[in-house]
């Protein structure tokens, strides 16, 4: 955190920022490359909305993966927690103007019940995790099933939908050319930034994810922290799961299922550290942006998903072993004698 | 004397296991008498031996404090590889489709020991990475098209019907054992084996237990780890080539065996009783798991249930169980004033 | 030491022999098992598809773009559609027609990937909705946007979208089906059926078409399920519930399978344990059930061809696209046999292109 080191090249290997400035640079070189191959098609107006459009969903679920695994856990659980959520959201909506109700208020209920349960879902996470001691992936690994079951067994694998108009019509609402649900994800990802950056829970949680022995000896109330954390990565799945049952105009389990590993590969890019501790919501921010339109551009070329998926992971697997020479040569600098060996730490 | 064994056994979290998969049973059984026929059990443990195999695979991998989440891709790609290859050069001979297999197998385990063993990357991100790129590979090799049943080469298929003996029914059809489970002892055995009387397999359980003292100890770690996800790579080929041979028809990228049974396997060894964060676990803990799983996973409709319910259970058994054996060892070592992960 | 740079050696060598086998094998092996295959097809088509499209050169300067958007990726079946867009494309010069699918039949994957093509402005968007009602809003947009749309079987997006093509109708289809399983079953016993999922529309009226079939005209034969089992169109999954209908039924004597993973499966398990009590009824693609339609182990397997289905259903865009008026109540012709005299009616195009498959003619279709 602290400023004014001796050279440039080392304050930037000893910082995160360098993180960030090489995603911006990955942005604009994405930008500039698909300009190029794809020419007017991909910098039209009209491809921006659209991306603006399919980022908002995917981007709140990356973040709440992101701050799981800041706090040096893990939310495997998003997704089903989303579907959960839509499809009960979907349930109260229906049963509040299908017989002549007011669909505002019935709106207005559902977005509350959506939120309500995915806050809830988040919390089951946390219990588990704070107070029976499972570790976060095993927990959100049995919850995502769970989640998805209930889900499931309410719904019997059927779609959900015959909302009101109005529902639908907040889903493409624009303000000035910027889709609306694309402002709402700046909004939080503003908020969880400020959070993360100004408060003491925030930095808590960073403090957590470095080391979750001495942040427990150091007073931090830590059962309440992870039931905070996960609360807020389930309201955050509970957002993105009303925005993709507005989107696609009904609620079913199963929907965004692929988005699951991209969330951690986002997060990852992003600069979040796996082990936890280390990571900025700029970093994801920018990953987000960097992989949509990565993603939109591909479609646009006609790639098949299966080799973006490989594309994908080598990339993944790059950035690692590029922060792994970083993390090394930062090591050089600061403790010559220090072995890279104490860069490996359990994972979970 | 003896009954103190019994108990000692129950105490463990596979005792405990077993005695709900018993319980299980009874209540299945009771609601359904069909199913308690020796020809359900003999087609589960058809049906569930490439569970089985590669959760042994799984297991060293969880002693050693790692998680792979590629394994089932490297098992599509190997068996996909070996069937389009065996298609296209018409050499019908199940020795042959199992090398072929097992040698893709192992140097896509390499790729993951290498990866995680030189650049320190941590083990589930190493391989969600480099599970999309084996699918990549094998697509680059010899494409993603789905084989059906008329394409696939006979030795696929009548590795499938082959059984070790039948037994009739009534009705005229007949029951039998099938011939995968002579890999599945084997590997079973092997494994067993590999674990407890040899010194790599204790090098696995002393990297898992803590990488610095197995360090110290004289382990050479970079051979432990090609080791473990070699074998990995190698299981999981062998359960490639019997998962094809069980369905007798093979899309590599629609399968399910990619789109969550990784997790689902992992889950269920770590419900028998094998420790995520490394250093225990057994065989027998890991075919209880696994063996819990496959019931839930398959025996709902004996109940009258539909399919929809299968996730709702078997999510509220995870968590369930979760619950108790985390609840018992938190106790434990907070008596034990351990505080670290 | 050096043992270890042998065996790596030997490794390498190993591995590349094998690529080159495959490498080598790949042409090697198509050509003896597809031509004869071919033959059959080709002699039905040739007569529909000269007069399909009278000047298919005359404006070949403007180019259509038009994208076939499938279920998903890496199905048999969805291959084989990708073929018939490729020959549509091949077959005229002014369009530029290619598939494109979604990973994992995701509604939401194939709802973003619409937006992209609506970005990109293609002419035509022709779609295989996983769930049709889930892609209303979308199609919207597309049809704001501009661009044509044409869905294939999703007869809940007709009147939204500009046409939807089916091959047959749907619930005949099923009663087909049901029929002819009833006659496998002599008139009685207890029958199962399943579906690829109950949001599948066109499953639900098949299933819908074969349970009515049999209830009116076969009062002996019971239904065990209520619902019907949900295979989600996975080989593994319908391979699973078949075993598992089997231990809990078995009584059984019949299956109505309305996927073609879970009539295969059905099909493998009777093989299997030699059980000839069972007559299976069900959708069929010849390189799937071929064999057991064949050894009789399946006794009725019928459906369509998925290449001439992608084909109709792209030359249904095309000729909106070139302006001809496709009028309500009339008939137009999609260049493909089945379909060349299809009815239309309240948005939907309807064919008649069922196929059923004996062991006589199976060996005659390439899909």
């Amino acid at each position: 955190m602290k400023k004014g080191i001796n050279s440039f090249g080392d304050r930037l290997l000893q910082s995160e920022d360098v993180n960030v400035l090489i995603l911006t640079i990955t942005f604009v070189a994405v930008l500039v490359v698909l300009s190029i191959v794809l020419g007017g098609t991909f910098l039209s107006a009209a491809n921006f909305q659209s991306m603006g459009f399919q980022i908002p969903e995917f981007g709140l679920l990356s973040l709440a993966m992101s701050l799981c695994m800041l706090a040096g856990g893990i939310d495997l659980s998003i997704v089903g927690n989303a579907n959960l959520s839509s499809v009960l959201a979907a349930y109260t909506l229906l049963a509040l103007s299908e017989n002549g109700g007011n669909p505002i208020i019935a709106i207005i209920v559902a977005i509350v019940v959506g939120l309500v349960v995915g806050v809830g879902c988040g919390l089951l996470n946390g219990l588990l995790i704070a107070k029976v001691s499972i570790l976060p992936i095993l927990a959100t690994l049995s919850t995502m099933i769970l989640y998805d079951g209930i889900a499931m067994a309410l719904t019997d694998g059927k779609t959900v939908l015959g909302f009101p108009l109005e529902f639908s019509k907040m889903a493409i609402a624009k303000a000035g050319g910027i889709p609306g649900v694309f402002i709402v994800f700046v909004v939080v990802a503003i908020i969880i930034s400020l959070v993360l950056t100004r408060t003491f829970f925030g930095k808590n949680i960073y403090l957590y994810g470095a080391n979750k022995t001495v942040s427990l000896f150091s007073g931090i109330r830590v059962n309440s922290l992870i039931l905070k954390t996960y609360a807020i990565s389930g309201l955050f799945a509970g957002i993105a799961g009303l925005m993709l049952m507005a989107r696609v105009n009904s609620a079913k389990v199963g929907y965004g299922d692929t988005y699951l590993l991209q969330t951690m590969l986002v997060s990852i890019l992003g600069g979040v550290s796996p082990t936890g501790g280390k990571g900025k919501v700029l970093g994801v921010f920018l990953g987000i942006l960097v992989l949509q339109m990565l993603q939109s551009g591909f479609t646009l070329l006609g790639v098949e998903p299966y080799f973006r998926n490989f594309i994908w992971g080598v990339v993944l697997i790059g950035v690692m072993i590029a922060n792994f020479y970083i993390e090394r040569s930062k090591k050089k600098i600061k403790r010559p004698k220090a072995t890279a060996k104490e860069a490996q730490q359990p994972v979970a | 004397m003896k009954s103190n064994a019994i108990k000692k056994f129950f105490s463990k979290t596979e005792g405990y296991i077993l005695l709900i998969v018993i319980v299980y049973c009874i209540i299945v059984a009771a609601v359904n008498p069909n199913f308690m026929t020796p020809g359900n059990f003999l087609d589960l443990i058809r049906s569930s031996s490439w569970y089985w195999i590669l959760g042994f695979g799984v297991l060293l991998v969880l002693l050693s404090g790692g998680i792979d989440v590629s394994y089932t891709a490297i098992a599509i790609c190997s068996g996909y590889v070996s069937a389009c290859v065996i298609q296209r050069t018409g050499i019908e001979n199940l020795a042959f489709a199992f090398f072929i297999a097992i040698l893709i197998g192992l140097w896509f385990g390499a790729i993951n020991g290498f990866l995680i063993h030189y650049f320190r990357l941590p083990t589930l991100i190493a391989t969600l990475g480099t599970k999309t790129i084996f699918i990549g590979i094998m697509a680059a090799l010899v494409g993603v098209e789905a084989i059906n049943t008329d394409h696939l080469p006979a030795v696929f298929k009548d590795f499938g019907l082959a059984k070790l003996f039948t037994v009739p029914t009534e009705t005229g059809a007949e029951y039998g054992l099938s011939v995968f489970f002579i890999p599945l002892v084997i590997l079973g055995i092997l494994t067993w084996f590999i674990l407890y009387r040899t010194q790599i397999g204790r090098s696995v359980v002393a990297l898992g237990n803590s990488e610095v003292s197995a360090e110290r100890a004289g382990y050479n770690l970079f051979k432990t780890r090609m080791f473990i996800y070699m074998y990995v790579g190698a299981l999981a080929a062998v359960a490639g080539v019997i998962a094809i041979s069980d369905v007798a028809w093979i899309a590599p990228l629609s399968s399910t065996m990619i789109r969550g049974t990784e997790l689902t396997i992992i889950a269920a060894l770590i419900i028998g009783g094998v420790k995520l964060t490394g250093g225990e676990g057994t065989v027998f803990a890991s075919i209880i798991g696994l063996l819990l799983v496959r019931l839930f996973e398959t025996t709902l409709i004996f109940l009258g249930l539909t399919s929809s319910w299968q996730n709702f259970f078997t999510g509220l058994v995870f968590v369930a169980s979760l619950s108790v054996t985390s609840l018992q060892r938190a106790r434990k070592r907070r008596r034990m004033l351990l505080f670290e992960e | 030491m050096n043992k270890k740079k042998i065996f790596a050696v030997l490794m390498c060598l190993v591995l590349v022999a094998v690529f080159a086998l495959t490498a080598c094998g790949t042409p090697a092996e198509e050509t003896p098992s597809e031509t004869p295959a071919q033959e059959e097809p080709a002699q039905e088509t040739p007569a529909q598809e000269e007069p399909a499209e009278e000047a298919p050169t005359a404006e070949s300067d403007e180019q259509f773009e038009i994208v076939m958007i499938a279920k998903t990726e890496g199905l048999a079946w969805f291959d084989a559609m990708k073929r018939g867009v490729a020959e549509f494309n091949d077959d005229f010069a002014d369009v530029n027609a290619y598939q494109h699918s979604p990973e994992g039949a995701d509604a939401a994957k194939q709802a973003a990937m619409i937006e992209d093509y609506i970005a990109k402005g293609v002419d035509a968007i022709c779609c295989v909705p996983n769930d049709p009602k889930a892609l209303i809003p979308v199609v919207q947009k597309a049809k704001e946007a501009g661009i044509v749309v044409v869905i294939h079987e999703g007869e809940d997006l007709a009147g939204i979208a500009d046409w939807d093509v089916e091959v047959f109708d749907n619930y005949e289809f099923g009663r087909v089906m049901g029929q002819k399983l009833g006659e496998a079953m002599g008139g009685k016993g207890k029958y199962a059926a399943n579906v690829g999922g109950l949001t599948m529309q066109t499953h639900m009226q098949w299933w819908q078409g074969g349970t009515d079939y049999i209830k009116e005209n076969f009062p002996d034969i019971e239904l065990v399920n209520e619902q019907p089992y949900e295979d989600q169109d996975d080989a593994a999954i319908a391979y699973d519930i078949c075993k598992e209908i089997l231990r809990a039924h078995p009584d059984l004597n019949g299956f109505l399978g309305c996927t073609v993973e879970s009539g295969s499966s059905m099909c493998r398990l009777l093989k299997e344990t030699n059980n000839k009590n069972v007559k299976v009824s069900c959708l069929a693609v010849p390189s799937a059930l071929g064999e057991y339609i064949k050894e009789g182990w399946c006794a009725n397997g019928q459906g369509n061809s998925p290449i001439d289905a992608g084909y109709a259903t792209v030359m249904c865009a095309y000729k909106v696209l070139k302006g001809e008026t496709i009028e309500e109540g009339s008939t137009v012709d999609l260049g493909k046999p089945g379909m060349d005299n299809c009815n239309v009616k309240d948005g939907v195009i309807k064919g008649d292109a069922t196929i059923i498959f004996t062991p006589e003619n199976v060996d005659q279709y390439d899909f």
